[in-house]
């Protein structure tokens, strides 16, 4: 039997979406391409010219890429590890979420490392990182962290488009060109749905779902170590790994609720995506900021009481409201306060407002990464002394903020074109009866 | 002064520094040799003996020898001096930031004039010490960070204790600038014009020519020790701020006096930079007593611009506060 008769009704409602798009969808499109081109124009002026065209000199030599790349990664964390809970946990209202928080991981798994590769002066020489690899080095441990929970994350996503496939295979009513039929028969790799294949599939997502929490803390950890491994200021923590795990965690859920918000608002999900669940992420993100703020709290506190030479000035720099000063208050305090003052009276809680808070914290994330990496190396051990005053002072150049730019826009656009391609909520057509598998 | 300089050279090769002098020049002296009357030898199997650069009394034929390569390859930068360790000992007392040490360097090395892997520091901890003028080199750290982060063992420890960094390797992740705490490190972040050297000519004991998305530092000029000479920085001071020695030997030299290195850290109470760190520098400074120029001098013939980098040290301020209310 085919398996997309199953789910006639569901699969009519969802067509429109993979066949055709909107003037208003190709505008957004078109505007998200615009800037992406406008940072490859960026990358290819910055490889042409060198790194005198970003904002980087000798004393803060990484910037926004990194900032970036911790972002990035920090959702790709929260995402991965949203998706492999709710795998594993499996409650009954998981399906809306699942393949959204999978997609969102996979893309920012792969925009941020690309940062990385901006960042990396001889872009000619990369495969001496393979050929020469020094095992003592965490950029090393990252590399090889981040490529095998990119492959494992990839193929969990995989594993639970498969019946996707078969369905938009099988379905024959569904106006697409004969090329995208195709790859959708490819895809499928012939799976029929038998118990036996399902229950496959059902183990070895268990199995990816089990490696993918572990992998992702280990990725995660792994790139807080880039700083916490050194001696400088603001970065020599022994909780770095823990802190960044627990911030991206907040930053990342904050993002899923915006992303959701985003595609029940413009593709009309309503129906699917409910209060429910945002009340649900709404809970997690009020437990995460308590653990943030408490984590951020025993960080910076510890840090003042104990005035270090060297933490002391970094923290006058983090606390000096002519500079960074706001911005400190925006992403520890802010960000930690806002989901627990909008979100704790059940009154006020509301789609809107938990997307509100949402934006406030994954904006909060991203500052906390720029207060993480610039004003350390603004506070070096021995005084900066340099005439020249782009040398003591980061400001981000064109280049980088088109790059960021261009991260952020490819990200949306993945999304999008994902939500072209395949049914974005699995729970709407695929039925999956439960499958009982063991371990 | 020349006169003076040529003493300072002469006192240098008795030193014998770098332990290839033996060896180069006997090399040289029959290098020369064999160019004015090559023929003479032809055929000849008259043996000759020379000392190799472990130390070992070897015979050769005469006939076979040519004057040595004078660029040290890639491959060989990584083997240090044997039975070397190299060490730098600052005396502050003496310093008044002529800055020559930064100049030599930068002509040594062929640096643009605002790269500075020398460089001169208006240190003052606080308001109420006193300030000091603070040469500061790489440090060749035994506990280097920058070699423990390099992704690709582009930067490496040699068993003489100095740390270079191969240009040919270096895939710019800059991570080695990050993990640096005495900000040593200096990246190339365009095409560097001031290079004459030949590319082929590359050797990560001069670091030179420097290339774009490449990192460099102080070498503690690996090629000068070989021939026995000091570090250009050290041989270039007026004052004789820079001793420059080794650990093994026990014994440091600034060009004009040579005191055994345990003694003089003893006696002068030597410490290192910023110890609670636990990189373990190869540099030694003696602190800033007995001062042999009042401060100020430091700051004369300097330009604005040079003078504007100490505008955050207090003793700066307040000097352009009493001026400005006279």
């Amino acid at each position: 039997m085919k398996i997309a008769q199953k789910n006639l009704d569901n699969l009519k409602k969802f067509a429109p979406f993979l066949e055709s798009t909107t003037t208003m969808g190709w505008i957004w499109i078109a505007f998200l391409v615009l800037i992406i081109f406008s940072g490859f124009a960026a990358i290819t002026y910055q490889i042409s010219e060198g790194q005198i065209v970003t904002g980087m000199r000798d004393y803060v030599s990484w910037s926004l890429y990194k900032v970036n790349f911790i972002f990035f990664m920090g959702v790709g964390l929260a995402g991965a590890l949203t998706s492999s809970v709710l795998h594993l946990v499996n409650p009954s209202w998981k399906k809306p979420l699942v393949r959204i928080s999978e997609l969102m991981a996979i893309f920012s798994l792969i925009i941020g490392p690309v940062y990385i590769l901006c960042d990396v002066g001889r872009l000619d020489r990369l495969a001496n990182v393979f050929i020469y690899a020094r095992l003592a080095s965490p950029i090393t441990w990252d590399v090889i962290a981040i490529l095998m929970e990119l492959i494992v994350c990839i193929v969990f996503l995989y594993l639970g488009l498969i019946h996707n496939f078969a369905i938009l295979r099988d379905y024959d009513q569904l106006k697409v060109s004969k090329f995208r039929k195709r790859l959708y028969r490819f895809m499928a790799i012939n799976y029929e749905n038998t118990p036996e294949q399902k229950k496959h599939i059902t183990w070895s997502q268990n199995v990816l779902a089990v490696m993918v929490i572990p992998m992702g803390i280990i990725v995660y950890s792994v790139i807080a170590w880039l700083f916490g491994m050194t001696k400088q200021a603001g970065w020599d923590s022994t909780i770095f790994g823990p802190y960044f795990v627990i911030a991206a965690s907040f930053g990342g859920i904050a993002a899923l609720i915006i992303v959701l918000a985003s595609f029940r608002k413009f593709f009309r999900f309503e129906e699917y995506i409910t209060f429910k669940h945002f009340n649900i992420l709404a809970n997690t993100l009020l437990i995460l900021a308590f653990f943030y703020g408490y984590l951020s709290f025993s960080e910076y506190f510890s840090k003042w009481y104990g005035f270090g030479t060297f933490n002391t000035e970094l923290i006058n720099r983090l606390f000096d409201f002519s500079g960074y000063g706001p911005w400190f208050v925006y992403a520890n305090f802010i960000a930690m306060l806002a989901p627990m003052l909008i979100l704790a009276v059940p009154k006020w809680r509301t789609i809107t407002s938990i997307t509100l808070s949402a934006i406030i914290v994954v904006t909060a994330f991203w500052v906390k990464c720029y207060l993480i990496i610039i004003p350390t190396l603004e506070s070096q051990h021995l005084p900066i002394q340099d005439s020249r005053l782009e040398w003591i002072h980061y400001t981000p150049s064109l280049v980088e903020i088109a790059l960021t730019m261009a991260g952020f826009a490819t990200f949306c656009l993945f999304l999008t074109l994902a939500a072209k391609f395949v049914t974005v909520l699995p729970s709407s057509i695929d039925i999956e009866e439960p499958v009982d598998t063991k371990l | 002064m020349e006169e003076k300089d040529e003493n300072k050279g002469s006192r240098r090769n008795f030193l014998k520094l770098g332990l290839g002098v033996g060896v180069t020049s006997i090399l040289a002296a029959t290098s020369a040799s064999l160019l004015t009357s090559n023929k003479a030898f032809a055929g000849n199997s008259e043996k000759i003996k020379v000392l190799t650069q472990d130390g070992k009394l070897v015979e050769v034929n005469k006939a076979d020898l040519v004057p040595a390569d004078q660029i040290v390859s890639r491959e060989d930068s990584h083997k240090g001096l044997p039975n070397r360790k190299f060490a730098m000992v600052i005396d502050l007392g003496k310093c008044k930031n002529a800055r020559k040490c930064i100049e030599a360097c930068q002509e040594g090395h062929q640096l643009p004039k605002e790269q500075e892997w020398m460089r001169v520091f208006l240190m003052q901890d606080t308001e109420k010490t006193a300030p000091y003028w603070f040469p500061r080199p790489c440090f060749h750290c035994d506990n280097p960070l920058c070699v423990s982060v390099c992704p690709v063992g582009a930067t490496y420890k040699r068993s003489d204790g100095i740390v270079l960094v191969d240009n040919e390797r270096c895939i710019g992740c800059k991570f080695c600038m990050t993990a640096c705490p005495f900000s040593a490190r200096q990246f190339h972040w365009k095409e560097p014009t001031t290079y004459t050297v030949p590319e082929e000519k590359y050797s990560p004991e001069t670091n030179m020519p420097g290339r774009e998305g490449t990192v460099g530092k102080c070498v503690f000029c690996p090629d000068k020790l070989r021939k026995g000479e000091l570090p250009r920085c050290a041989s270039a001071c007026p004052m004789g701020v820079i001793y420059f020695g080794d650990i093994i030997e026990d014994t440091v030299t600034n060009g004009d006096e040579t005191i055994r290195f345990s003694e003089l850290i003893k006696n002068r109470a030597g410490y290192r930079q910023f110890e609670e760190l636990g990189t373990e520098p190869s540099v030694y400074y003696l602190p800033p007593v007995d001062r042999q120029f009042p401060l100020e001098r430091g700051l004369d013939g300097l330009d604005e611009q040079q003078i504007k980098k100490y505008d955050n040290v207090p003793y700066i301020k307040n000097l352009k506060e009493t001026k400005d209310g006279i």
